[in-house]
């Protein structure tokens, strides 16, 4: 079929012109800015699913990377006043080698041990950015960050950030296919197998949670920039939650559905939640069912639905796999 | 009354490891479990407590279908495995550990068993090597299980304690059919009555222990001069 | 004055123990981290609360706390956890979903503003001690600290359920093997954890206000408590406890600020370098009888 060899990348550009520019045919300034607020919650959400869907650990404490991504960032700016989209740029690479290290410290753990100290890592940086009043703000935030113009236009901003979810998930996803996805996926389903080939699992899963940090400290600079100042918040253990369950509903194991339901739900609940108070309990209840009835998610539902695909054979549940260390009732450390 | 375990297959981990077991062991009796490293002697055992997933064929205890009931309910239908770590709780005290699976007064172990006597409250932990074998076997015969499961008894201990041990394996089988796993051969002849060999997850002979010697099977499957440890 | 601290830090870790007794319990029994134990606490915290408003005495509005925590406990483990039994990944995201929904529960009934427990009476006094005064209610709180100790370690060491539980903290195979029943022990061992957390909110309010987040405020600390006492032992909850009060009691008088921040550095530090806790078991053992 030499028809869908191109039909393919083409049907796949044209949904990406649409989803950049759509706004701006459809949009009111209200909409335009509820979806740039939706699209970095995307990107966020997508680098959960590297970490839930990738090393199938359960991190507690993502948002120490979201929120180091806005504070870092903010700094930096203060510090450089360069161009705001440099500034989020340099801040993310910046904070990688600190996420390396933060990574290989927490892999020393595994399964409940592992969850827990990502949660407590997230709330000493949340402990520290609070008392830090001189540097942070404290608990006021940092409202004088140096923003350039074009950051501050919310078309530029929204263009910018749908670019690096598109980005973001084109790597994911070239990534996942390639011969380096595999081997992750061998790591996270059987390590002692993969080690006996030679990959470590703890580097493999450490270098995968550096790339997942990258694009949650990303979006977290493209955050900032939405905002315009930093807050704790950003770094709160509900933001790690939020997070975490933006990614378990849209598939652990699936970018597309990871990225989708960040957008989705993040809008939903900006435009709901004004007229219901109960949209947190929606959104748990949701959460539950799909962790005991849709393991994975909605994006695997997709993936089920989608006809003529390809076998791909059976694809191992991510949340088996994250509890599979924890259920060896083994000690604490890998 | 019999244990019988007819044409039975299972797997460790996904991995096919028993590809058909027979054998069967009659109240009173003790049938000697024989066989290289690897042979599947160690998971026949577990096999009959569900610990070791039942693929195919079947394990009954006079007439009672095994094979689809929980670990628990095994151990209540009369069958008591002894691992080869001796599977007793480190965190609990000797008495501790004698009481959670007795079906009588933990002191009437002390006749048999009077060694446990100033350990009962010591925490398994502290106990010597030695110590935990016979604890263990104090705790099967405290259960008063009919069926005890015995896995490599003697590995690891000096000639003394194995005397000892020896001394109460013939205790046990005064009250209890054993299925014995067994590397050491003379502690085996010493003790069963019967053999079953076994050789690549299946069983292949059995017969007499008086007669395994001159098994067709006995070169193939026992291999001597292998290394340490279970299958 | 150094008695007053001494007596401040005692009181706290009254109030940490009964709030983390449960829930390393539960994990150790389990292996789940129990995150709704949160959930159960803020129920606690508005049962007690409720109880009070209500011309409760103390006693009477802390047991429906504990009722309140034990039953929804009971019936999340049977409709929610259970039917996840050997996917311990599903029922620890589980346990985060019931924490957020309890939590929004309450926020959706009671609205989010902090309410101040109505304390009457004696507890709402105050004792002089060493020259300065003491909130008699802080003594309470030692009192009930010392109580649930000694109840729970009679449990587990003296009952037939108590050796039962504390086997199969140990290894659930070895305890099958020794033909326990786990599934019920699980479910007795999740609705205990209930009743604690619900009996921890239900102190809480006095001392801290009524407000829907209390909860999730409170996780880090039950964190910090049981990584350092060793998941699963409650000696070794009790010792962290003390350490955590007292050291909040004494580097809070100086710095409020750093007490709580030096806690989870201290815990980093622990799960790092000694992930077992200070009291718990040695490395290295594994429970080579799964199946």
């Amino acid at each position: 079929m030499p028809r869908s060899r191109w039909l393919r990348p083409a049907a796949l550009a044209a949904l990406a012109c649409a989803f950049l520019g759509w706004p701006w045919v459809t949009g009111t300034p209200f909409i335009l800015n509820l979806l740039t607020g939706g699209v970095i919650w995307g990107l966020f959400a997508l680098s959960y699913d590297l970490v839930l869907g990738w090393t199938g650990e359960i991190s507690f404490g993502h948002a120490l990377w979201f929120g180091s991504g806005v504070y870092a960032t903010a700094l930096f700016l203060q510090a450089t006043h360069v161009d705001t989209f440099l500034g989020i740029a340099i801040a993310a690479i910046l904070l990688t080698p600190l996420s390396l290290v933060a990574h290989l410290l927490s892999l020393r753990l595994r399964g409940a041990y592992f969850a827990m100290i990502t949660f407590a890592l997230a709330e000493f940086a949340h402990l520290l950015v609070e008392n830090a009043t001189s540097v942070t703000g404290g608990t006021n935030g940092l409202t004088s960050v140096p923003l350039s113009a074009d950051a501050l236009a919310p078309g530029t901003l929204y263009v910018l950030s749908a670019l690096c979810l598109l980005a973001g998930l084109a790597a994911v996803l070239l990534v996942r296919r390639s011969r380096a996805g595999s081997v992750v996926r061998a790591v996270r389903d059987n390590p002692t197998r993969a080690a006996l080939f030679g990959y470590s699992e703890v580097w493999v899963k450490a270098l995968t949670l550096v790339a997942a940090s990258f694009l949650a400290a990303v979006a977290g600079g493209l955050f900032l920039a939405y905002q315009g100042m930093a807050f704790t918040g950003a770094l709160d253990s509900g933001t790690s939650f939020t997070v975490l369950l933006m990614a378990v509903i849209g598939g652990a194991d699936s970018a597309w559905g990871a990225a989708l339901a960040g957008i989705l739900l993040y809008v939903l609940e900006n435009s709901l939640s004004a007229t219901t108070s109960h949209w947190g309990i929606f959104l748990g209840a949701v959460y539950i069912a799909v962790v005991r009835f849709l393991p994975g998610g909605f994006g695997a539902l997709a993936r089920r639905l989608r006809p003529g695909r390809r076998g791909r054979g059976k694809r191992q549940d991510a949340i088996l796999a994250a509890g599979q260390a924890a259920a060896e009732q083994g000690g604490p450390e890998r | 009354m019999s244990l019988v375990l007819q044409e039975v297959r299972a797997r460790v981990a996904g991995i096919p490891v028993l590809h058909g077991v027979d054998l069967s062991l009659r109240a009173g009796g003790v049938v000697a479990l024989l066989g290289r490293n690897g042979a599947g002697k160690t998971t026949t055992l577990r096999t009959v407590l569900g610990l070791a997933q039942l693929e195919g064929g079947g394990i009954s205890c006079g007439g009672v279908d095994l094979g689809r009931l929980p670990t628990w309910r095994r151990a209540r239908q009369g069958i008591f495995y002894v691992p080869e770590d001796g599977g007793v709780f480190q965190d609990l005290s000797v008495l501790e550990n004698l009481r959670i699976s007795a079906r009588m007064a933990p002191e009437r172990v002390l006749g048999p068993f009077p060694e446990l006597g100033p350990l009962l409250p010591r925490r398994a932990a502290l106990l010597s090597g030695g110590e935990r074998k016979i604890l263990a076997l104090g705790r099967a015969f405290a259960s008063g299980s009919p069926w005890l499961l015995i896995d490599e008894p003697s590995l690891g201990l000096a000639p003394g304690v194995l005397r000892r041990l020896a001394q109460a394996v013939s205790t046990l089988r005064e009250h209890a059919a054993i299925l014995l796993v067994e590397q050491n051969l003379g502690f085996a002849q010493a003790v069963a009555d019967e053999y079953v060999l076994m050789h690549q997850g299946r069983s292949v002979d059995h017969g007499p222990i008086a007669a395994l010697r001159e098994s067709t099977f006995f070169d193939t499957a026992m291999h001597f001069g292998s290394g340490q440890g279970g299958s | 004055m150094l008695l007053n601290v001494l007596l401040a830090g005692l009181s706290l870790a009254a109030f940490y123990f009964i709030l983390s007794a449960g829930l390393s319990l539960v994990f150790g029994i389990m292996g789940v981290l129990n995150f709704a134990s949160a959930g159960y606490f803020v129920l606690g915290v508005y049962a007690t609360w409720y109880g009070l408003g209500h011309g409760w005495g103390m006693l009477p509005a802390l047991l429906l706390a504990a009722a309140v925590g034990g039953a929804v406990a009971w019936l999340v483990e049977a409709a929610l956890l259970r039917p996840l039994y050997g996917n311990v990944g599903g029922q620890i995201l589980t346990t985060l979903g019931v924490m957020l929904i309890l939590g929004e529960t309450v926020n959706w009934i009671f609205g989010p503003q902090i309410q101040e427990e109505p304390m009457q009476g004696l507890l709402a006094g105050t004792v002089v001690l060493g020259g300065m005064p003491f909130p008699v209610y802080r003594l309470l709180l030692i009192a009930a600290g010392i109580m649930i100790f000694l109840l729970l370690s009679s449990v587990l060491r003296d009952t037939a359920i108590g050796l039962k539980v504390r086997a199969g903290v140990e290894s659930q195979t070895l305890a099958e093997l020794a033909g326990v029943r786990v599934a019920p022990l699980r479910s007795f061992v999740y609705a205990a954890g209930g009743v604690l957390a619900g009996l921890a909110g239900g102190l809480y309010g006095p001392f801290s206000g009524v407000y829907p987040t209390a909860g999730v405020d409170t996780l880090l600390l039950t964190f910090i408590v049981v990584v350092i006492g060793g998941l699963g032992s409650v000696p070794g909850t009790l010792a962290a406890s003390l350490v955590i009060g007292l050291a909040e009691a004494l580097v809070g008088f100086y710095a409020p600020n750093l007490a709580l921040t030096v806690n989870v550095l201290a815990m980093i530090v622990i799960l790092v370098l000694r992930p077992q806790g200070l009291l718990g078991k040695p490395p290295g053992r594994r429970d080579t009888h799964a199946a």
